[in-house]
């Protein structure tokens, strides 16, 4: 009987791990996932216009929006996801740890930093162990240029690391502006501007303070196996982001009309945040060499990654 | 018995991860994992992160165990306290601890008042149908050993009263620490580092972002000997000295 009920169980990992064999099968189609805010405004456009449908004949294009980066390399590791566009410091930890992927495209810089409401706040040795910082999760590149800047201003890197809340930044925006526990929320916009809208919200450390220069806010990744069976498909994604950019650049009303109906705000406050200063979307990857260089010395990576290895070209 | 099966899993596991279908990834060698908890437990991560865990824990059981205590005995006082307890017990007992989560966060923000909370709330329930159970129980004759030998009320409670509803108790209490255990590793999952310490919960969480599957692996047989360590060691240790050592259970 025992030996019955585990050959049962064997059996049942076995067909387990074929099907996921059998099921990689999946052609002439690419999953692509994206997250909150106003960074991913150019494949917002992309997604509503179908300009990828447009270049890529016959292929279904299916977008997911994921709550924060470890769910996108999950998805990729489960095989349920292609491309995923993400900061640069969870590209770089997955780097770190195996994931089978390189960077493609840059998508913007973009003004992000740490607002707090709290009258007493002014630098990052004002907050007490009782305030508490939301941002969307450790390792991320709110957290890692949180990181940086108490480096800078405190000497400890980890300074904030037990007084983290890890939420998603519509909820983190909720959270601080009604006032209560959670003191600062490091953002991003279009989130930011709201905040930094109330009145007494101010900033505390902007990301290129903490940074010390300005850096690619997103970027687009690929697996690797997706890249080496469709590098044509990687091609026009890339030519479609960067038509979707310069039309945004060239047309800001027009895609202002697009996106006000995507993010439901009103379309003079978007067109507002779209050319906000240091909102900038671009394909140019920035800052790279720095995440690195903090990153491995302070334990976040653990192998020296060379930057030219990273990229997809 | 258990051992053996642990066992045969390793072996499974091995197979599978050497059969090279899946990412490391997703499926780490064993020899990862215990080399994550080794380190863990060397710099003192995850030993810290646990006994902050058990200590919510311990602290919730205390207050709950205590406060499900005088709900029962003031049920046995007064008509009106026991309709309302027992009503009050058929609002709150289905509502799992972590549904309650964003309700709390609400109230109290998301500080370790919210954990406790929570905490509580999933081991008051249980423990207090438990001990109502066990208090109605007790036969009628035993009220009149009381009157017999002129036992006071202390007496009457030490004496008879909690021996006799000690099984019943017990069982409240592996019910609670199930429940409890279950609620505070969800919150802590969800809430990030409360209290400014963290959590088992947080632990496996924090493993997860920075994508060491290894290290999520270590965390999740941690959770599996404290269960195995309290529910079968530590409960069963207890029954046999008093309840079974008495022939209550057998």
């Amino acid at each position: 009987m025992k030996y019955r009920t585990a050959a049962a169980f064997l059996l049942l990992i076995l067909i387990t791990s074929l099907l996921s064999c059998a099921s990689e099968e999946k052609d002439k189609k690419i999953i692509i996932a994206e997250q909150y805010g106003l960074a991913y405004a150019p494949l917002q456009i992309m997604r509503v216009e179908k300009s990828l449908e447009k270049k890529l004949h016959g292929w279904t294009v299916e977008w997911k929006k994921l709550a924060n980066t470890a769910a996108i390399r999950e998805a990729m590791l489960s095989d349920n996801l292609d491309i995923g566009f993400m900061g640069l410091p969870p590209f770089l930890i997955g780097y770190d740890r195996g994931m089978e992927w390189k960077m493609f495209t840059g998508l913007c810089r973009a003004p992000i930093g740490l607002v707090t409401w709290k009258e007493n706040i002014r630098k990052l040795s004002d907050f007490t162990e009782n305030d508490r910082i939301a941002l969307p999760q450790p390792g991320s590149i709110q957290h890692i240029l949180l990181t940086m800047a108490s480096e800078k201003e405190i000497g400890n890197p980890s300074f904030f690391d037990n007084r983290i809340v890890t939420m998603s930044h519509p909820d983190g925006m909720n959270a601080l502006l009604s006032r209560k526990d959670i003191t600062a929320h490091f953002t991003s916009p279009p989130f930011i501007m709201k905040e930094l809208k109330q009145p007494g919200f101010r900033l505390v450390v902007s990301g290129e303070e903490a940074m010390g220069g300005n850096f690619t806010f997103i970027g687009g990744t690929v697996k690797n196996s997706f890249a080496e069976k469709h590098p044509d498909a990687v091609a026009a994604l890339y030519s479609v982001i960067k038509d979707t950019i310069h039309f945004i650049s060239t047309k800001p009303e027009e895609a202002s009309d697009i996106l006000s109906e995507i993010y439901r705000m009103d379309r003079e406050e978007l067109e507002n945040y779209l050319t906000w200063d240091g909102m900038v979307f671009t394909q140019d990857i920035s800052g790279m060499d720095r995440f690195i260089l903090f990153m491995k010395n302070n334990s976040y990576l653990k192998n020296d990654i060379r930057e030219e290895d990273i990229y997809y070209r | 018995m258990k051992f053996f099966w642990f066992l045969i899993f390793l072996a499974v596991w091995e197979i599978i991860r050497i059969s090279g279908n899946f990412s490391p990834l997703i499926f780490p060698s064993v020899k990862d994992v215990v080399a994550s908890l080794v380190s863990s437990s060397i710099d003192g991560e995850i030993f810290f992160q646990l006994l902050f865990s058990l200590f919510i824990i311990f602290i919730s059981l205390a207050a709950g165990t205590v406060a499900a205590f005088i709900l029962v005995l003031g049920s046995h006082v007064s008509g009106i306290l026991d309709s309302l307890l027992k009503s009050l017990v058929s609002f709150f007992h289905p509502l799992p601890g972590i549904a309650i989560l964003p309700a709390v966060i609400l109230w109290t923000g998301t500080g370790i008042e919210s954990i406790f909370i929570i905490v509580i709330h999933s081991v008051l329930w249980p423990m207090v149908t438990n001990l109502h159970t066990g208090y109605s129980s007790i036969p009628e004759n035993y009220s009149f050993f009381r009157k017999n030998y002129r036992m006071n009320h202390f007496q009457m409670f030490t004496g008879i009263t909690l021996p006799y509803s000690l099984p019943y108790i017990l069982a409240g209490l592996k019910i609670s620490f199930a429940r409890s255990w279950r609620a505070l590793i969800s919150a802590e999952m969800i809430f990030g580092a409360a209290g400014g310490k963290g959590g088992i919960g947080w632990y496996i969480f924090s493993k997860r972002v920075y994508m060491d599957t290894a290290g999520i692996y270590a965390g999740l047989l941690v959770i599996i000997v404290i269960g195995i360590v309290i529910e079968e060691l530590f409960f069963t240790c207890i029954e046999q000295k008093t309840v079974r050592k008495w022939g209550m259970i057998s």
